[in-house]
């Protein structure tokens, strides 16, 4: 296949990532405990401001929000995910590689432990914990990386992420055996979920999550450079330290945003950027859109599965987009092996 | 065609600076001396190889010449200015890079490859035109490569992967290639068609910096010569004084028969390895 082959199968993904992501919204306002058909569903949320809503256009609503929600995580986390396999050349690599889900789980569990209190900037105190944890701790994995000998190549950063993430486990735990009242509220957000989110902690969060998409766009022709290696990058003209650091920190700040949403969703961020790859070939500049519209299907059927298929009891979504993504991954997998990482 | 490229106008008052050149440079990494003070230079229309036994330093010299290693003392000039000073950016537009291991991570096609060498001049932001198209069909037909351009580009043999790279340094239009060891697994035919290449490049205006093991493609080739021996020391001078009886001897600690061909010309052959002196 050539060029102009691989720029129609690139426009045929997008037409079918943009349909999928439409049905599933669909599905997300029908579904439920007020079960309602599709059609009824999208008439009810677009039904006239003016007149009274009904109790189905209240429910639709709130349903709305939240699969707008499990979208604008799902896309941030999977482009996200995408950058950071690209900054770092590795196919395992997820948002959370530089400690950002350790920080924000510590931030967060702590700010439950000492009782919850009034949010700022549209944000819930655990929320906002949570953001300052992720990022703070995405910056001392680049102190920590830039003050070693091995200044800041992909493998000391990798490691510097890792090794605070393990720090950070082991906080979370100290916190949670001390203040053991709180194991449930904090055990649910460590897995993460939309419950109880809505529209106004979307607004709050959507600047630095869409930073972050920008950015990363932007930065698509210096993460295909990278992908020949720190040296081949510079002989090339490229300063791969420098854009690891600024690019890998914007990201940072996108996922910090989605965690302090929705608590650290695992799976979506590692998994999407691979589907998006078979679908449009590795070219970040194409591969960043496509991996955010998987991410954003990804998420909303999960959420939508968690809220229903053992309703009344709500299911954390972060077991479901593994519960659903994993076994749908491995079967691709099997079948055509993970495309793109030799 | 391979464009001619743009060079710095000449000086009259001076002769025209080297595109690459090393003032006593010593080369390698920490503590650790590879190459010893070595002074050479070479400028447009010259085809300079670097020789040696495997080992000596040929690609360490190479890479602090084109700063991607510091150099540990000397000084390293591209274009006339010292290297450590030079951002990225300026010195991809004097200088493109060949290295010996090509591969890169996720699928692309070695199209994709060989776009990147237009990075140097679009920078990260500014969207490709028909000047960079232009740039990416003549550097692909300079290189044959026009059956390779669409496969992906892991999928590719050592020496059709070697034909991409050095494509996408074509690309980047710069006045000074430098390759290293770019004959390694190719077959004599292959090497003959790469030295004529490289030889044709310097033809052209443009300066060509190669490191080679092939001796007798040096001298035919070459326009001048870097010979590095084991313990570090270096001489530079045109093929024919450097490539001597003596110099290979003590470089490769290895004794050649020299003869000379009716048609070929000047050549030697190894015939036995000596007893390596005491370090």
């Amino acid at each position: 296949m050539n060029d102009a082959g691989d720029r129609t199968r690139a426009g045929l993904a997008y037409g079918g990532l943009a349909a999928a992501l439409f049905a599933a919204l669909a599905m997300a306002l029908a579904l439920g405990a007020v079960r309602l058909s599709p059609a009824e569903a999208l008439a009810a949320l677009f039904s006239g401001a003016g007149t009274e809503p009904s109790t189905a256009a209240v429910i639709v609503r709130l349903r709305f929000a939240r699969a707008c929600l499990a979208a604008a995580v799902g896309a941030s986390l999977a482009a996200s995910g995408a950058v950071f396999q690209g900054l770092f050349r590795n196919p395992l690599a997820d948002p959370y590689v530089i400690g950002s889900s350790g920080g924000a789980a510590f931030g967060a569990v702590l700010a439950i432990a000492m009782g919850t209190g009034a949010g700022a900037m549209g944000f819930s105190r655990i929320g906002l914990a949570a953001f300052a944890g992720g990022l703070g701790s995405t910056l001392v994995v680049y102190l920590v990386a830039g003050a070693t000998r091995l200044r800041s190549d992909a493998s000391s950063l990798l490691l510097a992420g890792t090794a605070l993430g393990s720090l950070f486990s082991a906080l979370v735990s100290i916190v949670l055996a001390l203040k053991d009242k709180d194991l449930h509220q904090a055990w649910f957000w460590l897995l993460g979920g939309f419950s109880g989110r809505g529209l106004p902690e979307l607004a709050a969060a959507a600047p630095a999550m869409l930073a972050g998409f920008i950015a990363a766009l932007a930065s698509s022709r210096s993460l295909d450079l990278l992908s020949v290696g720190d040296e081949e990058a510079t002989s090339l003209g490229m300063r791969p330290v420098l854009t690891r650091f600024v690019v890998g920190g914007f990201a940072a700040l996108s996922v910090s945003a989605a965690v302090a949403l929705s608590g650290a969703i695992g799976f979506v961020g590692l998994v999407s950027p691979h589907l998006a790859r078979r679908l449009v070939g590795p070219r970040h500049v194409r591969l960043i859109p496509a991996a955010a519209l998987s991410g954003a299907i990804l998420l909303v059927v999960a959420d939508t599965v968690a809220r229903t298929v053992f309703a009344p009891v709500e299911m954390p979504v972060g077991a479901m987009t593994a519960l659903i993504g994993a076994p749908f991954f491995i079967y691709k997998i099997a079948r055509r092996g993970l495309e793109g990482t030799r | 065609m391979i464009p001619a490229p743009s060079l710095p106008e000449a000086d009259p008052c001076l002769a025209p600076k080297p595109l690459i050149e090393a003032r006593g440079l010593c080369a390698g990494y920490g503590e650790r001396v590879v190459v010893g003070s070595s002074t050479f230079s070479a400028g447009a229309g010259k085809l300079l190889v670097v020789l040696g036994p495997n080992g000596c330093g040929k690609t360490t010299i190479l890479k602090t010449c084109m700063g991607l290693i510091p150099a540990l003392s000397g000084v390293a000039l591209l274009g006339g200015n010292a290297v450590a000073s030079m951002k990225p950016r300026a010195r991809a537009r004097v200088a493109a890079w060949v290295p010996q291991i090509a591969e890169a991570a996720w699928s692309y096609r070695a199209r994709d490859i060989i776009a990147q060498g237009r990075y140097a001049i679009r920078g990260t932001f500014a969207p490709f035109d028909e000047t960079d198209a232009m740039a990416i069909d003549d550097a692909i037909d300079a290189m044959d490569a026009g059956t390779l351009a669409d496969r992906r580009f892991s999928s590719l043999s050592g020496g059709e992967a070697r034909r991409v790279m050095i494509a996408r340094a074509l690309a980047q239009e710069t006045p000074l290639l430098v390759l290293d060891e770019p004959a390694a697994h190719l077959d004599p035919g292959r090497q003959m068609e790469l030295m004529e290449l490289l030889s044709s490049l310097a033809r052209s205006g443009k300066a060509v910096a190669v490191s080679v093991h092939d001796v007798n493609a040096a001298r035919r080739f070459a326009d001048l010569a870097l010979l590095v021996g084991r313990d570090g020391s270096s001489v530079f001078g045109s093929p024919d004084e450097i490539l001597t009886h003596e110099n290979l001897e003590n470089a490769y600690d290895t004794n050649f028969i020299h003869g000379d061909h009716a048609t070929y010309g000047k050549f030697v052959l190894p015939v036995s390895r000596k007893q390596r002196k005491a370090d």
